[in-house]
């Protein structure tokens, strides 16, 4: 019998007119790895609430349809009742912390004190548990101290230890770094294995691929497709509902439009699936254009960016920089790689003031920042923070753009143009008089972007622009990127999410114990892939890809196909 | 008129000999002092010369210090003494982890428990937002320097992100509560069990008695005073 | 609705997990804005948005709770604990007959808010600290005293006019936080009704400026 069984499902949330999910029915088997792809919005989020019984019990709002939960009428159980049955994991690692408990140990007991389970049984099962999700060595150790790829761990503990049937993650790896994002997958799909029903919304299409046994692709509250990772990810209509492809499944498209590889068999979604189609590609392949990307690298102009022996250290505390030597030309675009707390984050604070290095100078052009305040470099660089909601306070987006501008003495009539400008450059300008705080967080950071892009500075920093944001976001935000590359912006990227950085950026830094070790053209670097690994990069795809064919340090789809139309010339 | 002997006799004879005991001597007095230091300060000098008394031991132009001004400036300080250095020794010697499981084990709700202990470490957290909202808004040209009208500017973005960031992580919060099943009626357990032994029950029980005889016979003494 | 069906509805898990974060925001928010130096210390914040959206009764431990948990830091803020109790719960009346749904409304309630501080504060600084708490205002009680004034109305007349600003501005910040949350959100609190009731929310011009 279904473990999970939904049927008509309709759900609106208060004080919204539109419903969230529409007319859904669902069945699920015990035992399956379910994952949840769609657009933001599409409704992802909601149906994890559903699957719990937060909806309709936590959540007020208009509720039609029929839900059981392992034979349990959802509308007659209390979510108390529920709770023990279907364990819901957030995206958030530090939010799911009880924050009243001294140790990993305590805080894994929080839900089973609750449950008035008794202390021996208890001391069995978090032991249990620690040993099976390999995080024994947390146990003495306070929650908040912890990385949040660890805390993530621990709140995933936190749940099994009630030992539900269901788990539910709400994007559970999105905070989190590609070792991180691994090892969590890595679980669930040996939790799967155990028997206990797994449901994982994500946007991580790779793990999605490799893991999941069944992929639900939602749009605008419906179930759009359902199937195998295998069909549902090569869909055709993918795109349209804001997902987009694998990269293996990408190269493989402009392949069998180059006609490299036959057309007539279905596209692959994962690397190993594409290997094997390129390796067993038996046509002779058309030759195709290469592209060159042309950079602006100018060797004579002065640098917009020069750091002189940098060196940073926090009071009492090992240095975080040791003798960074770094220049930037005006309108580069540089990546900072590295594991996260390497230090990526410290060193680009020292690009605008926010930290300044306690040995060595940091140039913004002719300017040492030792000399300036923060606000007065912010003309020259622009800092787009993590998470938006660590700068966004108007009542309008509009406003919220204005406001940096205000800072700068720009002209009235200057700011509306300049508003308008970046509000159109992130596609925004639909929701230039909504309130920052009614839109999704994915559109907040967003919004945060055209707050800096609108104060025209030489240099933009992003520090991980792609989190959380779907493939249709992800988009706008790389029109914005080309748009600033043909203005001749300097930019300098943070981010784990790697085929988006060689998309972008021409020259990579490796950061690794305070140094800079690896400096270089995009393809030069990845030749390093061993080292790159070793410091916790995930290589992109589609290098992964080209390595798996045999070709070294391929950075985008066309060069993979290039090359690989070389080779296999050369063969011949 | 109150004994002026008993705060200062409970301070040293009780409160200083119990954080002793405790093991924070030390830090208790350290703190004592630098609470009660500044208000010395003021109080010494204010009581001295404004109370009203009868007793001149000094005049300064038309002021004059009187015995009686003095008395009630040591009499408040002392009591000072008393509340800071026992709320200190109590602080400093326990931690909320261990009052938490304490109060939990005594019959009091998690809810309770909840509310009084997460907040302890929250504040590290909040502290870390406050400082990104700084640098966030700095590198967006705001200046926090300048003169007053400059600074107030300052004010709404430094604190409506700080507060509206907290307000957007409640929901979330309290659904992973709920997912452990934090409101779930009925018997509750602890894993950890802290020792309480009859002997201090009774000594409790005693305290508790104690206070209420104290305070019943000094408000006794206050009033037949009055008559 | 009877009473303890109210306190009932007040205290959902959604409130249970406001007023810690509150609590915090009372405490931390003072040191985060001491770069400014305004004569500001907005240590009531949390307790009037509790009151906002859960209601006195939340507001009121709200308050209750800060300064206990407060006197770890300095073992005199939980003397002051009627005080905050009185502002959270006074906040919350106030919010509940609709003081918190116009600009003048909600100056009017920081004004009221400020009288009712300094009236139970006055007592305990006279009694328990004999008129005086240290830093700049004990100058002005000194002087308050030496051109005549009797102890209890200087520190009274200080503490009005310190707390006064302060509750404006804190009731007026709060205000404005809370339109900022989307309705959908705002919702999920017990005492939404404080809010949405509210149709011509100021454009953002009116209150950024």
């Amino acid at each position: 019998m279904a473990i999970l069984h939904f049927a008509n499902l309709t759900y609106s949330y208060p004080h919204t007119p539109k419903p969230a999910l529409k007319d859904l029915s669902l069945s699920v088997e015990p035992g399956e790895l379910v994952a949840i792809a769609g657009r933001n919005g599409s409704g992802k989020s909601t149906l994890c609430y559903a699957l719990t019984g937060f909806i309709p019990h936590f959540f007020q709002g208009q509720w039609e349809g029929d839900t059981w939960i392992a034979g349990k009428r959802v509308v007659d159980a209390t979510l108390a009742e529920l709770a023990p049955i279907a364990g819901l994991v957030f995206q958030s690692p530090a939010n799911q912390l009880s924050h009243t408990k001294p140790t990993v140990y305590e805080e894994l007991a929080f839900g089973l004190e609750n449950l008035g389970i008794e202390p021996t049984e208890m001391r069995d099962r978090i032991d249990a548990i620690l040993h099976a999700l390999d995080i024994a060595a947390l146990a003495t150790r306070s929650p908040l101290t912890l990385s949040g790829g660890e805390q993530q761990r621990v709140a995933i503990a936190a749940i099994l230890v009630m030992q539900p049937r269901i788990l539910v993650l709400d994007e559970p790896t999105t905070q989190l770094d590609p070792q991180g994002a691994d090892a969590i997958f890595f679980l669930l799909s040996q939790l799967c294995q155990q028997g206990t029903t797994i449901i994982v919304a994500t946007h991580d299409l790779e793990a999605i691929a490799r893991y999941a046994t069944r992929v639900l692709l939602l749009q605008a509250g419906q179930v759009y497709r359902d199937g195998a990772p295998q069909a549902v990810l090569a869909d055709e209509s993918l795109e349209d509902c804001g997902v987009g492809y694998t990269v293996y499944t990408q190269v493989s498209k402009q392949a069998q439009a180059a006609g490299i590889l036959p057309s007539n068999q279905p596209l692959p979604v994962t690397l190993e699936g594409a290997i094997a189609q390129f390796q067993t590609a038996r046509r002779l392949p058309k030759p195709i254009h290469n592209s060159e990307r042309h950079t602006k690298r100018g060797s004579g102009e002065t640098p917009i960016i020069r750091f002189e022996s940098v060196s940073f250290a926090y009071p009492h505390q090992n240095p975080v920089l040791q003798g960074v030597d770094l220049t930037l030309a005006p309108g580069e675009q540089v990546a900072l790689l590295g594991r996260n707390g390497v230090g990526k984050t410290t060193l680009v604070k020292h690009l605008n003031g926010l930290l300044r290095p306690t040995e060595g100078t940091v140039w913004i052009g002719d300017r040492a920042t030792h000399h300036h305040t923060t606000a007065q470099l912010a003309r020259q660089v622009g800092y787009v923070f993590q998470n938006p909601n660590d700068q966004l306070f108007c009542g309008t987006v509009a406003a919220e753009v204005a406001f940096g501008l205000r800072n700068l003495g720009v002209s009235r009539t200057a700011i509306e143009k300049r508003v308008e400008e970046a509000l159109d450059s992130l596609d925004l300008i639909a929701f230039a008089e909504a309130n920052p705080y009614d839109l999704s967080l994915p559109w907040r950071k967003l919004i945060a972007c055209a707050c800096v892009l609108a104060m025209q500075p030489a240099v933009v920093v992003l520090d991980e622009p792609t989190i959380g944001l779907d493939a249709q976001q992800i988009q706008i935000l790389s029109t914005a990127l080309t748009q600033l590359r043909q203005q001749g912006t300097a930019l300098v990227l943070i981010s784990h999410n790697s085929d988006f950085v060689v998309q972008h950026c021409d020259r990579l830094l490796l950061l690794q114990n305070g140094t800079i070790r690896l400096d270089g053209s995009a393809s030069h670097v990845l030749r390093h892939a061993k080292q790159l690994t070793h410091a916790g990069v995930r290589l992109p795809q589609v290098t992964r890809l080209g390595m798996g064919l045999g070709l070294e340090a391929i950075a985008t789809p066309e060069a993979l196909l290039a090359a690989y139309d070389e080779t296999f010339r050369k063969a011949l | 008129m109150v004994d002026y002997g008993w705060a200062t006799g409970i301070f040293l004879g009780v409160l200083l000999p119990w954080s002793a005991w405790l093991g924070v001597l030390r830090p208790v007095l350290q703190r004592v002092v630098w609470v009660i230091a500044p208000l010395a300060l003021f109080l010494i000098p204010i009581h001295s010369f404004f109370h009203p008394g009868t007793t001149v031991l000094l005049t300064i132009g038309h002021f004059t210090l009187t015995q009686e001004g003095l008395a009630y400036a040591y009499l408040i300080l002392s009591r000072l003494a008393v509340l800071a250095s026992a709320l200190l020794a109590f602080s400093l010697s326990t931690t909320p982890a261990e009052l938490a499981t304490t109060l939990t084990q005594q019959g009091v709700s998690p809810a309770f428990t909840y509310l009084l202990i997460s907040p302890f470490q929250l504040i590290p957290e909040v502290r870390t937002k406050a400082a990104t909202i700084l640098a966030a808004q700095q590198a967006r040209g705001m200046e926090t320097a300048g003169n007053l009208w400059q600074r107030s500017r300052a004010l709404v973005p430094l604190v409506v992100p700080l507060v509206l960031g907290a307000l957007v992580d409640v929901e979330e919060r309290a659904m992973a509560l709920e997912a452990r099943a934090f409101r779930a009626q009925g018997y509750k357990t602890s894993l950890v069990q802290i020792p309480d032994s009859v002997a201090q029950r009774w000594f409790r029980w005693g305290l508790f008695g104690f206070t209420v005889a104290f305070v019943g016979w000094s408000q006794w003494q206050f009033f037949t005073s009055r008559i | 609705m009877r009473f303890s069906e109210r306190l009932k509805r007040d205290f959902s898990t959604t409130t249970l997990t406001l007023i810690p974060l509150a609590i915090v925001l009372n405490l931390v928010l003072g040191q985060t804005i001491s770069l400014l130096k305004l004569p500001i210390f907005l240590d009531s914040i949390g307790s009037v948005l509790v009151a906002i959206l859960s209601g006195p009764w939340a507001a009121a431990v709200t308050g209750l709770l800060t300064n206990l948990i407060g006197g770890v830091i300095n073992p005199f803020f939980p003397a002051f604990a009627p005080v905050a109790i009185v502002v959270g719960l006074v906040a919350g009346f106030c919010a509940k007959v609709g003081w918190f749904r116009a600009w003048w409304k909600v100056t009017l309630t920081g004004l009221l808010l400020g009288l009712t501080a300094a009236l139970v504060a006055t007592p305990i600084r006279v009694l328990v600290f004999g008129g005086v708490t240290g830093s700049g205002s004990s100058f002005f009680i000194a002087y308050l005293l030496a051109t005549g004034s009797a102890m209890v109305q200087s520190v009274f007349a200080v503490t009005v006019l310190t707390n006064v600003l302060d509750k404006v501005i804190t009731a007026l910040i709060a205000w404005v936080i809370v339109l900022r949350l989307s309705r959908r959100y705002i919702s999920r609190f017990p005492r939404a009704e404080n809010v949405l009731a509210l149709e011509n929310a100021p454009t953002n011009e009116e209150v950024v400026r």
